[in-house]
């Protein structure tokens, strides 16, 4: 086994030698792995994600200076242990040059340690956990805000509407779920805010007793820290019980399926994300148009994510000699620097190759209405 | 406060003794544990959706306030009907050639039906959680005057036509009329406690009909006789495999209504919402001594306020962590039960025959 290692070492330093702008990786065929949640409790997300990327492939296709690429599809089923064995699956059985995927931070996390141990690069493009790329090493990254930025937003919007008390609902089974809402908590806290904890997990249907604890609490607003196929039918519940309540949320609740969950409800919603449809810029409103065109309805932040998603890892491409060699596309996705995305800008030179975005508030009202941005910090 | 608790924990145990009381039943019969109780139950629930969605008032133009009881009397009859009839088909198919090859057996192809259920009908219907439908009540547009009290749609158009608390003029109602539109639905959803108060009532109904059905008719005094005795009662000249099989169809019909209930209640179907619900009812009636059905019944109820009301409880005692150990609470309260009397509440000991 001492000669296949001395060679792609030979290799490796050849390639350095040649530096940028050698002929090293063309002609190779970049081998791209996409695992989303195409099914189950997030499958919104991954058809969202999926459709993103695809618009993106149309565009980038186009490009006559990259190589040439193949996306390969896993569906992770909205579960961890199917995210890591996919991942598992994509870096030994198809030999990925780079990961992308995926959605929730739990089944990210899996995916990060594969990436870790396999030194294959991987992108998420929605996790939003803060310790996620961190834990996961020099090979991942990000190209979305993290929960500590964003519970500061939600935090600070519901002191902004004068909201002092806040009943904070956690799905136990999600590290993105308790992540948030101990960010929310710190952030709202600090303010002078008082929070209440009630809990539930994924697999809960029936959130009664949830509804009615948050109602005792007797609280100015509720804060659901989870995913939109819980937040939905337990909004729909809650009628009769949080009447005239308001509802905030996180990205997690960016879905539309959301709407259809909660169905004919009065419940005033809001909530802090990536994009919205309707927002005040022109190239946003011409991507939504697109997607509209294409796919038949508006794009949610999951779709503008995944657009972006491989903006972001062709850019890197294109500054690699040999985007095929793993550890250069990972530091050449590292050095990503002031890229204009239909999310926002992204720069993931920051320590822990997350970008620092601005974030989106949107009103839920039949459907998803631009509220306000919130500027990075 | 306290009775917010009560109620919820009825409710949600009325679900569990609709589910237990397939099980209890086909048990009390073959000795059987039909694990793929818990995918009829979703079936049925699947049933009722595909009615309360497509088939029902939006297409049955019936007078009012009838559309409504009409479509959950349609919704819930579909429900129970292909809850049973794929309990009858799988009962033939799968359980019948295997009766005579033991308990273990009988047991793997349960599992088995089970998971190939949930497979087929998550290939068939998708992966993902439907919002089970509301009901709609019928207004005629030249009857609407001033603002809306409610969003007002038209049964095949996406978008709402007013939204509540629009002002619905002369020129709103001309514009309907022209196209042929003289009537509009609003959607009625019930809050979570109008739902339970019906399946209680729901529960109310059938616990007699049942008790007669088993008490009182030929087919039900077939059904005790062959729980008693399975050889002595084919020696009688008692036909086994049918009323095996009335016994199949009547639990899955039985369990059709916990399938809408669990839907209309909670606001979701998916393929595996039976699962969950049914591992639950089956704890419920085992608690309730199986084989019995009053057991399910008491058993159900017990499992949904022990659910519910127990967490609640030890957290006024002072234990503040208690409700996020309910589903601990719940199981150990099945231990102890089973520890004092191990043939559950209502049921009757059994002597080996040796």
């Amino acid at each position: 086994m001492r000669r296949p290692i001395a060679l792609s070492a030979t290799l490796l330093l050849a390639g350095l030698v040649a530096g940028c702008g050698s002929e090293g990786g063309k002609g190779k065929t970049l081998k791209v792995g996409v695992i989303l949640p195409m099914t189950m409790d997030q499958a919104t997300y991954g058809v969202e994600s999926w459709n993103g990327i695809l618009l993106a492939e149309e565009d980038l296709k186009k490009d006559a200076k990259l190589p040439s690429f193949t996306l390969i599809r896993r569906d992770e089923k909205s579960d961890k242990t199917q995210a890591g064995l996919a991942a598992k699956d994509l870096i030994e059985t198809e030999q990925v040059h780079v990961l992308l995927g995926t959605v929730a931070s739990s089944n990210t996390a899996q995916i990060f340690r594969e990436a870790r141990e396999g030194e294959v690069p991987a992108i998420s493009p929605a996790s939003t956990n803060d310790k996620l790329t961190a834990e996961g090493g020099p090979f991942t990254s990000r190209i979305c805000f993290k929960d500590s930025f964003q519970g500061t937003v939600l935090a600070e919007f519901a002191l902004g509407q004068g909201w002092k008390r806040a009943a904070v609902v956690v799905d136990k089974a999600q590290v993105y779920s308790t992540g948030l809402a101990e960010n929310f908590k710190t952030a709202f806290e600090a303010k002078g805010g008082k929070v209440g904890f009630e809990y539930y997990t994924t697999q809960d249907t029936d959130f009664s007793n949830v509804i009615q604890n948050v109602a005792n609490q007797g609280p100015d607003v509720i804060f659901i820290s989870g995913y939109y196929a819980q937040a939905g039918p337990m909004i729909k519940q809650a009628k009769g019980k949080w009447d005239g309540k308001p509802v905030i949320g996180g990205d997690g609740l960016d879905s539309p399926d959301l709407i259809k969950l909660a169905g004919d409800t009065k419940t005033e919603i809001y909530l802090t994300s990536h994009f919205a449809a309707d927002g005040p810029d022109p190239e946003v409103r011409a991507f939504a148009e697109r997607y509209a065109k294409r796919f038949g309805e508006p794009p949610g932040a999951m779709a503008a994510l995944g657009y972006d998603l491989l903006f972001v890892l062709m850019d890197a491409v294109k500054r690699c000699a040999d985007p095929t060699d793993r550890a250069q596309l990972a530091k050449a996705i590292a050095a990503t620097k002031d890229l204009k995305g239909i999310t926002g800008t992204m720069d993931l030179t920051t320590p822990d190759r997350t970008p620092v975005k601005d974030v989106v508030i949107v009103k839920v009202e039949g459907g998803f209405k631009y509220h306000s941005t919130v500027k990075a910090k | 406060v306290f009775l917010d608790y009560l109620l919820n924990g009825l409710g949600l145990g009325a679900i569990f003794a609709f589910i237990a009381l397939g099980y209890t039943m086909v048990y009390g019969i073959i000795k059987l544990i039909n694990f793929a109780h818990g995918e009829f139950v979703m079936v049925g629930a699947f049933a009722g959706y595909f009615v309360l969605r497509d088939a029902g008032v939006e297409r049955v133009r019936l007078p009012q306030p009838l559309p409504m009881v009409l479509a959950f009397v349609v919704a819930l009859t579909a429900a129970s009907l292909a809850s049973g009839l794929l309990a009858v088909v799988v009962e033939r198919l799968a359980y019948r050639p295997v009766r005579r090859a033991g308990r273990i057996a009988a047991l793997l192809t349960a599992v088995g039906v089970s998971l190939l259920l949930q497979n087929v009908a998550q290939q068939v219907w998708g992966a993902k959680k439907h919002p089970y439908p509301d009901a709609r009540e019928w207004v005629d547009v030249a009857a609407l005057e001033g603002p809306a009290s409610s969003t007002l749609w038209l049964p095949d158009e996406p978008g709402a036509v007013a939204q509540e608390g629009q002002v619905l003029d002369e020129a709103w109602k001309a514009s309907l009329l022209a196209r042929g539109r003289d009537r509009v639905y609003r959607r009625v959803t019930l809050s979570v406690r109008e739902n339970q108060a019906l399946v209680l009532v729901a529960l109310a109904l059938w616990a007699p009909a049942l008790w007669f059905l088993v008490k009182r008719t030929r087919t039900g005094k077939a059904m005790r006789a062959v729980s008693e005795d399975m050889e002595t009662a084919r020696l009688m000249g008692i036909p086994i495999d049918r009323v095996v099989a009335a016994t199949f169809f009547l639990g899955a019909f039985v369990g059709g209504v916990g399938g809408v209930a669990l839907g209309t209640t909670y606001g979701t179907v998916d393929y595996q919402m039976g699962f969950l619900p049914g591992m639950k009812a089956f704890v419920a009636a085992v608690i309730g001594g199986i084989g019995s059905i009053p057991g399910a019944i008491v058993g159900g109820l017990i499992l949904g306020l022990v659910e519910s009301i127990l967490p609640w409880g030890l957290e006024q005692l002072g234990w503040a962590e208690a409700r996020a150990w309910k589903d601990a609470i719940a199981f150990a309260v099945l231990i102890v039960v089973l520890l004092v009397k191990p043939t559950g509440l209502l049921g009757k000991p059994v002597r080996e025959k040796v």
